[in-house]
């Protein structure tokens, strides 16, 4: 009887408390192998990206020329054979995977971060805000984005930065229109309804109806937008309007092996996997994350 | 009769639309007493949701005034509203959309009482003694709403409108998206309540024959417009509006030895909100409409005994 009732009274003091969502989205996400394994891969890359810069020096390892290796095929030396500077394939991939995932995650960051500022205004707002804006959302994403892109890096200035730029301006309308019809969506139940009667005010509202509600979706989308730019950012320079040779990035490196392709295939193969692998990887995690958010997996 | 809960004085709330403005509610005036249950019906698109939605202040009329209490809700803002708010809450339609999905069943029902500043403690017990009030177990606390069917989740939205205590609770439609078995379970649960806690309910519904048995007096609503407003044994044994009776002859009638002969059924589409009939709103569906229907508004006339009705050309009482 008194074990009972201790029982209870425990019960009832661990109500006045809240499980922790991201013990039960982590949990929920583990029950997904193929994602589970992409993040596996992706962690690896991200530490060998860093690590790279401390095991290879740059001058000397990843761009200085040694004629006598040129256009070797994969050996135990060289795990990825070399290319027609003499360089070790391997090295520069595993060097090219910094500025793949740095380009790749701040784009999508910083378009994000504008993406939800214009779309979750707009959805608030509405009305005449909110058509001026998206249609000129609308308008940019008329113009093909490549074109736009090339256009852009071309005043900008080649480089990192330009392409950061120029990707993030491609990029925001689209985020901006998914975000602001993902907010719509929720401002729209409901259950927001419910909340104002009961007498919530709006600041309580944003901060535990609609950022929660919005916040898996979108980060998802955010996910799912880095394959996209690690793309994006491998076209660029594979255009040679991006990151310049010598440096390793991968579409870069795609584009000096292009007149190569068939003496040497390996040139082209291992940049392309490198680029393949990690935007599935992003894909695959965002698709995961997608069911172990959706609260009704909790 | 005692002092209204509610007056509503001249509602209009008009909305945009591509195709123009549409007249979802036109110059509606009506009162809720305390204790009550008033039954809004109409059909799909008349405006019930939206005059609802109105009283409880979910949205603004363009003009009209609500009064609770003899208080003009109308000119109520920030903290003095929300306050106002929580003494007349809303039960939805669609239990599924009315349900935070992040949120546990304990943490639905305390929304209102954390509005409203109650301590954690007490909210919890509070929670607690709400869900056995509504048929719900104390282990639901932690669970989500997507665990519960529907007529439990209506539980759920029905502790959540009762726990700041309010005078009037606007049910809009709570048991049309529910089975027949459950809906008969709902409203006993509802109909308990009210008589525990002396609640008045403004009950919207389609469903004449819910209506019929939790009603006290009815408001028939036509095309943002009310035809008739009487006790509910009027209604159906004797209705004043041509309207009316065509509403409740078209409800399904299990008897199989019912005489199907003398019934008027409705005929035709809603006109359209934007454009609607000039004169009496209903005169292009109605069998006794005349010239003067076609032109002249009818105004809303006091037939005695609690009896309203728009109506040229009432239906001859027996």
């Amino acid at each position: 009887m008194t074990k009972h009732r201790h029982k209870r009274q425990d019960r009832l003091g661990e109500m006045a408390g809240r499980t922790n969502p991201v013990a039960d989205v982590w949990r929920n996400f583990r029950h997904h192998p193929v994602s589970m394994a992409a993040m596996i891969v992706l962690v690896a890359m991200i530490i060998m990206a860093i690590a790279a810069g401390f095991i290879w020096d740059y001058e000397t390892d990843v761009v200085a020329i040694h004629a006598a290796d040129r256009l070797q095929p994969p050996s135990a030396a060289h795990w990825f054979g070399t290319d027609d500077f003499g360089r070790d394939v391997f090295i520069r991939v595993m060097y090219g995977a910094r500025y793949s995932l740095f380009i790749g995650i701040v784009t999508s960051a910083v378009s994000m971060v504008f993406g939800i500022v214009i779309g979750a205004s707009c959805a608030y707002f509405g009305g005449a805000y909110d058509a001026v804006i998206m249609r000129i959302m609308d308008a940019i994403v008329c113009i093909p984005s490549m074109l736009l892109m090339l256009a852009l890096v071309a005043v900008l200035g080649k480089g990192m930065k330009g392409m950061i730029i120029a990707m993030t301006f491609v990029s925001v309308p689209g985020y901006a229109r998914i975000i602001r019809s993902i907010v719509l969506g929720v401002v729209h139940q409901e259950y927001i309804e419910a909340a104002l009667a009961s007498g919530t005010s709006h600041v309580e509202i944003i901060r535990r109806h609609i950022l929660p509600n919005c916040f898996g979706p979108i980060l998802v989308d955010v996910l799912m937008s880095v394959s996209g730019c690690i793309m994006s950012a491998s076209s660029l320079s594979f255009l040679s309007m991006g990151i310049q040779v010598p440096a390793p990035e991968w579409g870069a490196m795609l584009s000096g092996a292009t007149k190569l392709m068939q003496l040497s295939p390996h040139l082209a193969i291992f940049p392309g996997l490198a680029i393949l692998l990690t935007s599935l990887c992003f894909n695959l995690i965002g698709d995961g994350l997608t069911d172990a958010l959706d609260p009704k997996s909790r | 009769m005692s002092e209204p809960l509610i007056r509503a004085e001249h509602l209009v709330k008009y909305f945009k639309s591509n195709a123009g403005r549409i007249k979802a509610v036109d110059d509606v005036s009506f009162e809720i007493y305390p204790g009550e249950t008033l039954a809004l019906v109409g059909e799909s698109g008349c405006g019930k949701s939206t005059l609802g939605r109105l009283i409880v202040r979910l949205l603004k009329a363009d003009s009209g005034t609500v009064t609770l209490n003899g208080v003009d809700l109308g000119s109520l803002k920030g903290s003095a509203l929300r306050k106002a708010r929580q003494n007349m809450q809303i039960v939805f339609q669609d239990p599924f959309s009315s349900l935070d999905p992040h949120f546990t069943v304990g943490e639905v029902i305390a929304e209102p009482l954390r509005a409203a500043g109650v301590k954690k403690e007490e909210r919890v017990q509070r929670v607690q003694q709400l869900m056995r009030r509504v048929g719900l177990q104390e282990e639901d606390y932690w669970r989500f709403p997507h665990q519960f069917s529907g007529g439990q989740r209506q539980r759920i939205g029905i502790a959540r409108a009762l726990a700041p205590e309010p005078q009037l609770i606007v049910c809009d439609e709570p048991v049309s998206a529910l089975d027949v078995s459950i809906q008969a379970q709902i409203l006993n649960l509802m109909r308990r309540l009210q008589a525990e806690s002396k609640l008045t309910y403004l009950f919207i519904s389609h469903d004449l024959a819910v209506v019929r048995y939790i009603s006290n007096r009815i408001v028939v609503m036509f095309l943002g417009k009310l035809c008739e407003i009487c006790p509910t044994k009027d209604a159906y044994e004797h209705p004043l509006h041509p309207y009316t009776r065509m509403l409740i002859d078209s409800a399904p009638e299990p008897d199989p030895d019912f005489d199907r002969e003398d019934r008027m059924l409705l005929q035709g589409e809603l006109p359209s909100p934007i454009n609607p009939p000039a004169g009496c709103r209903f005169c292009t569906r109605c069998p006794y409409a005349t010239d003067e229907c076609r032109t002249v508004e009818p105004e809303m006339k006091d037939y005695g005994g609690g009896r309203l009705c728009a109506c040229h050309h009432p239906l001859p009482q027996k």
